[in-house]
Parts: structure tokens; C-alpha cells; sequence
């Protein structure tokens, strides 16, 4: 009888740690590389961040204007960014930042252009009364890229269009990405890159 | 040695040990019995802590899982967090809950709808109703308000819009919820986006005239050409505001006040003469088997009217008494959602009824034919045990406020002192000072779901 009682403990007792909540690494280089491959949600991944920023950066690299005006210029002009928009009906501000840092680090890496710190940047924008999170708009980019000696910006948007059918809801994302030179508030470059996400059944 | 009807009286015991322990699972609005009572004395702090303990929640934090039990945990505790104006707490827990009703919504349910032929409706995950799908979004709505956060109220009106599409293209003539239209113009005005703004005031006016939408309405007419159809009759019939001429008043106040709670959820007993004649044709299975059944009533979800302490709301800015909108009457949407779908419950009900019958007559005829003249014991005990497993589905958003008001008037830069008068013999007062900068906003959201 004893003998029972202590084998149903130990069968408890694996039972509560297999049930138990494990951490893991994953990614590149760990014994988990395509954790993060699987979608977990309708909301923008790393993986669908990467996807948008690269593909809209690549034909940016591959455009006219960069390969005339900016690997043209040898005193590698500047670049400023301003907040992408988000249009859509997901709430992405953490999506918003790795967004934009993906961007900046590409910038800074082509090794064609000066990119103004976001510190820096964000704390001027206050200091001539631009809000955090503001929508670009020509009159405010014109008077910051002044006061930052940039010319350029980087801006756009992310769009959603939001479908729900029966047992599904999808999501049809695009980022735009826009070029505009401050002095003229002419659109040198404009791209958009697209990604679906959907949750079924 | 043990013996064969030594065993048989086991088999005959099990059943009704069963309905004993399952008789004492609590259904939902039981096991938030204690909540509410905190909630209606306005122990709102105390009443999250009954939530959290009743839903499976961690306090202050996120559950692990989604399950029908902490996602209704959320919306209750986001509600209650809003009333305690803690609005970034509540945004939290309102974000994550219309992520996994959406998930709930979607997921694959069938064991839940197995167990909901045989034994219950809430064995199947929580289904959102569409006056609480689209409160959901109106309330963060008044969250991102009340924080400032235009971004994130816009985000939350194209849920909203998204969501209205949906119910519409699939539940046609279901309510609107108003309140939710009204902010969500007000989050397009605020941010330049006028069209947009006065597609959203069109659907709200066509649910009811908001007269703090006079001075507004006319405003975005000079400067957008769109009219839909209540716009257009709102236009023709209401005058200019008096304060629309004044030149100072670039900033803008917006109050919203929330109060009392909607009907919630009870079981409730009909005689199943008067169930069959009422729902007859929407059964499945065939009642005549319920003539052997010992149980003569059935047990469904019913409505009950939840209580209510404040039946008035006033308002006073600066000392002058000012008249909010009744924007939406949520427990009247409610209820008349409810009173559809009605018949559909009970014959559920009855439906599940006829099983249970006919797998107890299934047993009787089986007990009598091994010969132990026990049939009749294993039909009571078949029979008494899914009875006890058949719990009605109380759950419902208890919390959810049974009206909202709005107002908005636009003011002078500068400190203003705003008064809500809750109720009355006499109100409940709550004070506060905004201060508003020029060409700004102030949103000043009082919840108070009792």
C-alpha cells in the first residue's frame, strides 16, 4: 500500500514539473533557430518588421536617388527621421520603435549618409514646440531640418486594411516609405512594402 | 470478496456523488458575488482583488493562458481600474482582453460544443456580445482620451469601425453604440481629420441628437463638404450654440460620464409545458421522451436588472450647471439583444433536456433488462447527474456601465473646475481641476459602474 502511495507521488511530482513553464532560447546560432518563425498573432513581428524595413531599404539602395544624389555627394548628407504613422488598427507603438531603429541602423551602416541622433532630435523637436509622435507635416519637418542641418527626412506610414469574415481576421499591412528633401519638400524616393497577417480557424 | 450488487449499489452511488460535487461548482455570477457587493459599495480596489481571485488573474498583472474565465477577468478589472482613473492599467487590461475575446472568438471550441449538447452552455468558451464587443473599444477609447493619447484612441476608433463593419455585415440591426461613434469623431477632430470626424458623427446622430454636437457639427461643415443623412437633418433643424461666436475660446473640454451597471445574467426556471409551447419548433430531439423525465422545469439563462445607485447625473463647469448627452442606454442594448436570442436559449436548454431524458431512459430499459430491477435508480442517477452538470451560462461584462453620458464645450485656456453630481438625496460629488492649453483638450472620464 505504501509502495502505491509513493508511486502516485512520483507520478505527480512529473506530472506538476512536465506542466511546469520552461524558458527557452531562440533564433540564429541557438538549439531553437525557427522559434521565431511561426506567426503568434494578427499584430507586426520582428520577422514581418525585418521583411518590410528590407524590402523598402533594398529599393531605396537600388533607386535613382541614391545611386545619383546621395552616392554621388561625397560629403555624405544628412538624414533625419521623422515618426512613421501608424495607420492601422493594431496598437504597435513597440513594432513602431524596432521599426524605426531598423531603419536607422541600415542608414548609419550604408555608410552614404549622416544620421541624426533620435535623442537629439526628439529634444529639439520639443524645444521648437513639435509633439512627440506628431504626423509629418511640411511647415514643423522644415523648421526641425533647419535647426538640425539635415536634408532629408525618412517618414512614412503603416496602413492596415482590417477584414474579419466568419472565423477569420486578416490584416493587410503595408509601410510606406517616403524620401523627402527639406529644402524643396520634394519626394525624392517613395516605396511600399506588403505583408498579410490573419488569425483563422 | 465483493460482490456484484455490492458493486451495482457503487455504480448506483456514483452518479449522485457526482451531482453532489458538481452541484457545488459555482457558476459565473456566484463566484462574483463578492466583487459586485464590493463594487456596489464602491470598494473598488477591494472588488479587483475579488476578480482576480475569482478569474484566475495575477494581481496587477497578465494571465498566462486565455480562457473564457480571464478574459472576462480583464474587462471587469479594466473596468473597475478606469473607475479608480487608472487609465493606463485599464487600457492594458481592455487591449488584452479584445485580443483574446478575438482568439476565443476564432479558436476551435468543439469539445466545448460537445459538452454544451449534452451538459451546458458555458461549457463553451465566452462569446462577446455585440453591445459589449463594441463597448469594449469605446471604453479604451476613453482611456486614450483621458491620457492625452490621440494616437491610441485613433487606433482604438478603427477597431471600433472594424468591428461595426463586421456585426453589421452579420448581425444586422444590432445596436450601435453610440458613445463609441461620438468619441471616435471627437479623436478624428481633434487630430485634423475632419471627414472622418463627421462620418462618425453621423452615425452617432443617427442613434439619437447630441445637442454638444451643435457647435461641433456646424464647425466641421465649413470645413468638410461631407454630409450623410442625420448630419444633414441635424444641420436643418438645430441653431448655432451661443458660445459659437465667441473668438477666446480655444480650448476644448470633453466630459464622459458612465454609470450604473447592465442587467446581468441569472438561472432561471420555466415549466417545460410552457417552454415547448413557447419554442416548440426549435428543438432538436423529440420532447415526447420528457414525459419520463422527473424534472419538470427547465433551467436557462435568464436576464436580471443589476443595481443601480445613481438614476441621475449632473454637471456643473466653472459653477455653471451644464447638461450632458445620454449617449448610449448599454443595458437597454442589452436586453433587447438578449429578448432576439431568447427562444434560441431555451430551446437550447430543452434540447440538452431531451438528451438527459433519453440517455436516462437508455439506462432504465438497460438496469431493467440485466434483471436487477435497478433501473429506475440508474435512470434518477443518469439523469440527476447531468442535470447537476448543467450549469445556465451567467457570464456576461458584470461591470460593464449601464449608461454613458458626454458632454464637450469649448472654454478659455486655463483652470477649470469641474463638478459630477452622481445621483441624488443627496449627489455623489466628485471634483476636479483640468487645466487646458490653448488650442488643447482636456478628457475628464468618471466611471462608476454601481
Amino acid at each position: 500500500m505504501k509502495k502505491i502511495e509513493v508511486l502516485v507521488l512520483l507520478i505527480a511530482l512529473v506530472a506538476s514539473l512536465a506542466c511546469a513553464p520552461r524558458a527557452m532560447r531562440g533564433g540564429a546560432g541557438t538549439e531553437n533557430p525557427g522559434m521565431d518563425a511561426p506567426a503568434m498573432s494578427t499584430t507586426l513581428d520582428r520577422t514581418d518588421i525585418d521583411y518590410l524595413v528590407s524590402q523598402n531599404l533594398d529599393a531605396l539602395y537600388a533607386s535613382r536617388f541614391w545611386l545619383t544624389e546621395i552616392e554621388g555627394d561625397a560629403s555624405q548628407p544628412i538624414f533625419a527621421i521623422w515618426p512613421i504613422e501608424n495607420s492601422t488598427s493594431e496598437h504597435l507603438e513597440d513594432q513602431m520603435l524596432t521599426l524605426l531603429s531598423s531603419i536607422e541602423t541600415s542608414l548609419v551602416n550604408s555608410g552614404r549618409v549622416q544620421v541624426v541622433a533620435k535623442s537629439s532630435q526628439a529634444a529639439l523637436a520639443r524645444e521648437i514646440g513639435i509633439q512627440q509622435g506628431a504626423i509629418y507635416d511640411p511647415e514643423s519637418a522644415a523648421r526641425l531640418g533647419k535647426q538640425l542641418g539635415a536634408g532629408y527626412f525618412v517618414t512614412g506610414k503603416v496602413t492596415g486594411v482590417d477584414e474579419r469574415l466568419q472565423k477569420t481576421r486578416r490584416i493587410q499591412y503595408s509601410l510606406f516609405l517616403q524620401i523627402l528633401e527639406i529644402e524643396t519638400g520634394l519626394v525624392k524616393f517613395q516605396n511600399e512594402a506588403s505583408r498579410s497577417k490573419a488569425l483563422k480557424r | 470478496m465483493r460482490t456484484r450488487s455490492a458493486r451495482v449499489n457503487w455504480m448506483g452511488a456514483a452518479p449522485w456523488l457526482l451531482l453532489w460535487a458538481v452541484s457545488g461548482c459555482a457558476s459565473y455570477s456566484e463566484r462574483m458575488t463578492a466583487a459586485s457587493t464590493d463594487a456596489l459599495a464602491g470598494r473598488y480596489a477591494e472588488a479587483i482583488g475579488q476578480i482576480e481571485k475569482a478569474s484566475g488573474l495575477p494581481a496587477d498583472g497578465m494571465p498566462e493562458k486565455i480562457d473564457s474565465d480571464t478574459t472576462l477577468g480583464l474587462l471587469n478589472r479594466g473596468t473597475l481600474e478606469q473607475a479608480l482613473f487608472r487609465f493606463d492599467a485599464s487600457s492594458r487590461d481592455f487591449q488584452a482582453a479584445d485580443k483574446d475575446l478575438e482568439f476565443l472568438d476564432i479558436a476551435n471550441d468543439t469539445g466545448g460544443e460537445i459538452g454544451r449538447y449534452f451538459f451546458s452552455d458555458s461549457a463553451v468558451a465566452y462569446r462577446a456580445s455585440p453591445t459589449e464587443k463594441l463597448a469594449l473599444n469605446g471604453f479604451n477609447m476613453m482611456n486614450y482620451l483621458a491620457l492625452g493619447n490621440l494616437q491610441g484612441a485613433r487606433v482604438e476608433s478603427r477597431r471600433f469601425s472594424v468591428m461595426q463593419r463586421y456585426l453589421d455585415e452579420y448581425a444586422q440591426a444590432q445596436p450601435h453604440a453610440a458613445f463609441g461613434s461620438y468619441l471616435a469623431g471627437f479623436t478624428l477632430e481633434r487630430l485634423g481629420e475632419f471627414t472622418g470626424a463627421m462620418r462618425y458623427y453621423d452615425e452617432a446622430l443617427a442613434v439619437r441628437d447630441f445637442e454638444s454636437l451643435r457647435g461641433p457639427v456646424r464647425r466641421l461643415a465649413e470645413r468638410t463638404p461631407y454630409r450623410g443623412k442625420a448630419i444633414e437633418k441635424f444641420l436643418s433643424k438645430s441653431t448655432p450654440p451661443a458660445e459659437a461666436d465667441a473668438g477666446n475660446l480655444s480650448a476644448e473640454l470633453l466630459v464622459v460620464i458612465s454609470v450604473g451597471r447592465v442587467p446581468h445574467r441569472i438561472p432561471e426556471r420555466m415549466p417545460i409545458g410552457a417552454a415547448i409551447g413557447l419554442v416548440g419548433s426549435q428543438i432538436s430531439g423529440d420532447p415526447a421522451v420528457l414525459g419520463y423525465s422527473v424534472f419538470k422545469f427547465v433551467v436557462y439563462p435568464g436576464l436580471a436588472p443589476s443595481p443601480s445607485r445613481f438614476g441621475q447625473v449632473g454637471l456643473r463647469v466653472d459653477g455653471r450647471k451644464a447638461q450632458p448627452d445620454l449617449a448610449s442606454r448599454l443595458g437597454a442594448e442589452i436586453r433587447n439583444e438578449y429578448e432576439r436570442i431568447k427562444p434560441s436559449i431555451i430551446a437550447a436548454a430543452l434540447s440538452r433536456m431531451i438528451v438527459r431524458a433519453a440517455a436516462a431512459e437508455g439506462m432504465r430499459q438497460a438496469g431493467n433488462e440485466a434483471g436487477n430491477g435497478l433501473g429506475w435508480v440508474l435512470a434518477l442517477a443518469t439523469e440527476a447527474t447531468l442535470v447537476g452538470l448543467d450549469k445556465p451560462d451567467t457570464r456576461s461584462w458584470l461591470f460593464l456601465p449601464d449608461r454613458v453620458y458626454v458632454y464637450r464645450t469649448r472654454l478659455e485656456p486655463g483652470k477649470h473646475h469641474v463638478e459630477i453630481l452622481l445621483g441624488n438625496n443627496p449627489p455623489e460629488i466628485h471634483r476636479q481641476e483640468v487645466e487646458i492649453p490653448a488650442g488643447g483638450f482636456a478628457a475628464l472620464i468618471v466611471t462608476a459602474p454601481r
